[in-house]
């Protein structure tokens, strides 16, 4: 019967249909039945989670627009490896071109037998350059996965490093950054969507997308560059020249708040944030100016003083006897010379900075009610709530306080036994300055968010501890006070009021016998103070009868001063 | 016979034309979607080859096809010089020495071998008529040349052409009307030499234990096999359309030549697998009534050849895409990316055209002889100038 080819033709044609049916029954079976089960299937494994690229951070700029920082395009280096993926031939040329050890590479490159997946997963280099990846791309990998991202850039390298701070990959850091960080920052979208088997979001599947993330907004600060470049460079002179271990300079507006410069040594560059972090120097980071605190020492005599002239319990004319001690509440209260000075009214007080004048202002005339109920209007043991991270309150104890001692209340008056960090101190003085009103400080002027909208932040008073006339007494007080006792602060052709401190440092079971705190706080020109500056230098190691805050911190103010009344165009007085 | 021939005088068919046409013109559009991912440049250079083979399909099909008889000798020793040459110098690619390289072109042995094969058994089988029945004529030598010729194809390694070789072999023998219990016995022998080699080899081993458990366990198929099935069932009746395919992103394995099948499915669906099905089943149609119709035995074995070739690769690769096969990688005809499949495919289908045009007019056989004979002539001249004793 099989004589013929047609039968034969036949049988075979038959064996072909045979296993054309059994094609078509398993494609009915898969693609009719079996559909919806398998689209499930497909769709747990195609669709993913995935980031859209990362979106820029916002600028940050000094008050005149001047970029202090912004962003460097780098790329995110990974290696997505399938298990027969061939690595072994290109890690001597992948480690040269990455700047790794090839030993590093290669562990990172191999799969572990403790590792049961299909897919590997390691990153390969961070920060990279575009002119590395071109060099990367040119080795043609397909396991490797290049991803496009920003890294901080710091346009004037280290200036202002406190201020602007730094925020880490887990989103903590410091300065103003860390505290704006939300506004800055745009966390990259996290998208559900098809990915395609190179781990990669497809092509249309991201052009579906029209909301690109929005870059951040950016912050325009009250900072000025150029004043925060020299009062740095000022301070750096000065620690040489007192040979001092540390130092603050604030330069604000005392009518609007503002910061125009403020600086702190040591310091650090931001940029190398990681570097310090690796050698036990996270230190550095905290920044003097607002998250340590000191004792103030004299300055601090303003605030009683202040208290007493705004109760209306002393005048100009009032006075007192001093005798050279004072005792109350188991402390004895000496002057720092030492000496008695006999009757003298509110100026000499201040001129001569006399801690028994300010210890009967507390103890005999305000008491411990009325004189807190001052230290606290005035903002101490509270918050400036400044635009930047890790904001110290200081500690003032109060007569409530478990630990309430009363000689407190004669120690409290010049600036002993309470802890103030310089940034409140500056912006007590500023109320001083700014007829009794205290403007809340505040470090960035201007949001700009991308689409061009902008906000400028408002300023904003944070109280008024004392009345406009108290105000004006203490600072023509003041003013008089170093312009009899105290040239070496003052500005030919401008009037300044100030006052100096020379505050001990308390260690543990009292004060450090051989070291100081030198400060200034003065503002100018009078009548109508445009800037108010903060000078402080930590312990300066020089002769003990030069280390004064009149010798020290007074001078270097007058420095600045004299120079920031050109920087700022203010003319001189007739 | 030659009255047969004189009442179809230079017929081309037709049907078969568009159905390869329609066949090369799907297969361009479907692989375009799926080297999207992997390399346009795929995609270019397979247009050359559909060029240089239509050259090819055209230059067989006025190729006066009885000349292969006389040349069918030659071909295949220059085929299995081809293999060795593969097996001692060939590029290794994914584990088997499958190619090397003329001018920058990766050359096949083993695909061409196919052709080759084709060719020969076909003229082998027309110049044995009846004498096939005998064992000691028929199979026993045909065995040989079968077995020599798969066995080196699956030294290369690459079984699964192998076994399309062999299934090829046997299809055209049981036409040319080999004895089917002969035909049985050898499958049996063959299919157990066979298994033994398989299962020397680590990868076909691995596959054959991966399809066995597969059986029991659909998620036990090869992670290939997972892919394309998946990508199969996740099209549906009408697909996600043409180039909306996802699973050629870098889920589905090569998606450009063994998987194209996979890709079609999922973009075309249903719809658009039963149009490559029957796209394949018209063309076999074709092909074997190309066969029946010719009354020349080499022609008609030929025709058959061919055909069976192209369709049981087809056949092949869709059985194993579809996971009723254990994997093997081979490559789907008109569609998958690939110079010499290309060419191959496309030359067996102008020999297929050229057998359906019928005998050749000119008395070919009668300038081959004199040709022959002039040499033979020429040579002996040469050999009695030389003046050799005996002479």
């Amino acid at each position: 019967m099989l004589r013929d080819p047609e039968s034969r033709l036949r049988l075979i044609a038959l064996l072909l249909i045979a296993l054309l049916l059994l094609i078509v029954g398993q494609l009915v079976r898969l693609q009719l039945f079996e559909h919806p089960r398998y689209v499930v299937e497909a769709k747990q494994m195609l669709e993913r989670q995935y980031s859209l690229p990362a979106a820029p951070m916002g600028k940050v700029l000094d008050r005149n627009g001047a970029l202090l920082v912004g962003n460097l395009p780098v790329f995110e280096v990974d290696a997505y490896l399938e298990r027969d993926d061939e690595t072994a031939t290109v890690i001597p040329e992948l480690a040269v071109v990455l700047n790794r050890p090839e030993l590093e590479l290669q562990a990172a490159l191999t799969f572990q037998e403790s590792y049961t997946g299909t897919h590997l997963w390691a990153p390969l280099a961070r920060d990279v350059t575009s002119d590395t990846v071109k060099q990367v791309r040119a080795m043609d990998l397909p396991w490797v996965t290049i991803t496009p991202t920003w890294k901080r850039y710091y346009a004037e390298g280290a200036l202002a490093s406190h201020v602007l701070g730094f925020v880490n990959v887990e989103g903590y850091g410091y300065g103003v950054q860390a505290y704006q960080w939300r506004l800055l920052y745009t966390p990259p979208e996290l998208s559900a969507g098809v990915i395609s088997g190179q781990n990669k979001p497809l092509p249309e599947e991201v052009a579906r997308r029209s909301n690109t993330p929005a870059p951040g907004v950016t912050l325009r600060l009250t900072l000025d560059r150029t004043i925060q470049a020299y009062i740095e460079g000022e301070l750096d002179k000065a620690l040489l020249e007192y040979k001092a271990e540390a130092g603050t300079i604030i330069v604000m507006n005392p009518q609007t708040g503002e910061i125009l410069a403020m600086v702190s040594r040591p310091a650090y560059e931001p940029t190398r944030y990681a570097d310090y972090a690796l050698t036990n120097q996270v230190g550095l980071f905290v920044d003097p100016a607002i998250s340590k605190t000191y004792e103030p020492g004299s300055v601090f005599k303003l605030i009683p003083a202040a208290a007493a002239l705004d109760s209306g319990l002393v005048d100009t004319n009032w006075t007192y006897e001093d005798t050279g001690v004072l005792e109350y509440g188991g402390v004895v209260v000496r002057n720092s010379d030492r000496s008695a000075h006999g009757v003298q009214n509110l100026e000499g007080l201040l001129a001569r900075s006399l801690n028994v004048g300010a210890a009967t202002l507390t103890t005999r005339v305000l008491g411990a009610e009325r004189f807190y109920k001052f230290v606290t209007a005035f903002g101490f043991g509270q918050l400036t709530h400044i635009e930047l991270a890790n904001e110290a309150q200081g500690l003032v104890h109060m007569p409530e306080d478990w630990d309430w001692q009363d000689g407190f209340l004669a120690t409290n008056s010049f600036g002993q036994g309470i802890a103030v960090t310089p940034l409140q101190m500056a912006t007590a003085v500023a109320a001083i300055a700014n007829d009794g009103v205290m403007m809340r400080p505040h470090i960035v002027a201007e949001r700009i968010s991308p689409d061009g909208n902008s906000v400028k932040i408002e300023q904003t008073p944070l109280g008024q501890p004392i009345s406009a006339e108290a105000a004006q007494t203490l600072t023509e007080l003041m003013a008089r006070g170093i312009e009899t006792r105290m040239k070496q602060a003052t500005v030919p052709g401008y009037r300044i009021a100030g006052k100096s401190g020379t505050a001990q440092i308390p260690v543990s079971g009292g004060y450090d016998p051989n070291h100081v705190i030198a400060s200034f706080v003065g503002f100018g020109p009078l009548p109508d103070p445009q800037v108010l500056i903060l000078v402080k230098l930590d312990r300066p190691a020089i002769d003990p009868q030069l280390r004064w805050g009149s010798q020290t911190a007074a001078p270097l103010f007058q420095r600045i001063a004299a120079r920031l009344f050109v920087l700022l165009h203010i003319p001189p007085a007739e | 016979m030659a009255a047969k021939a004189k009442t179809k005088p230079m017929h081309i068919d037709s049907l078969l034309l568009v159905t390869v046409a329609a066949l090369l013109s799907f297969g361009l559009l479907m692989l375009y979607s799926a080297t999207l991912y992997v390399n346009v440049s795929f995609w270019h250079q397979q247009l050359r080859w559909v060029f240089l083979g239509l050259l090819a399909m055209a230059a067989a099909a006025y190729f006066p096809y009885t000349l292969l008889q006389k040349l069918a000798v030659p071909i295949i020793f220059g085929t299995i010089v081809l293999l060795i040459v593969v097996l001692l110098f060939g590029n290794t690619i994914l584990g088997a020495q499958r190619s090397f390289e003329v001018l920058g072109v990766s050359v096949q042995p083993g695909v061409l071998a196919r052709l080759a094969t084709v060719i020969y058994i076909a003229a082998w089988l027309a110049s044995k008529g009846e004498q096939l029945h005998q064992v000691r004529y028929g199979l026993l030598p045909f065995a040989v040349i079968l077995g020599v010729l798969c066995a080196l194809v699956a030294l290369q390694p690459d079984l699964s052409i192998a076994l399309l070789l062999a299934a090829t072999g046997l299809l055209m023998f049981f036409f040319a009307g080999g004895d089917p219990i002969q035909i049985f016995l050898s499958l049996l022998i063959g299919g157990g030499v066979f298994g033994m080699l398989a299962w020397q080899l680590t990868h076909a081993r691995e596959r054959l234990i991966n399809y066995v458990a597969a059986l029991k366990d659909p998620s036990q198929l090869s992670y290939h096999a997972q892919r394309s099935v998946m990508a199969i069932a996740e099209g549906g009746i009408f697909g996600l359309g043409i180039g909306s395919g996802r699973l050629k992103t870098g889920y589905l394995p090569v998606p450009h030549t063994d998987s194209i099948f996979a890709v079609i499915g999922e973009e075309t669906g249903l719809i658009g697998l039963l149009l490559v099905l029957g796209l394949f089943a018209l063309f076999a149609y074709r092909g074997y009534r190309i066969a029946l119709e010719t009354s020349d035995p080499f022609g008609a074995l030929l025709a058959f050849g061919v055909t069976t070739m192209i369709v049981l690769a087809a056949l092949l690769n869709i059985l194993v895409m579809t996971g009723l096969v254990p994997f093997t990688g081979t490559a789907l005809p008109f569609f998958s990316y690939g110079g010499s499949e290309m060419l191959v495919t496309l030359t067996g289908v102008g020999l297929l055209v050229g057998v359906s045009r019928g005998r050749p007019k000119g008395d070919w056989n009668a300038i081959l002889d004199r040709s022959w004979r002039n040499w033979r002539a020429r040579l002996s001249r040469d050999v009695r100038r030389a003046g050799l004793p005996g002479h």
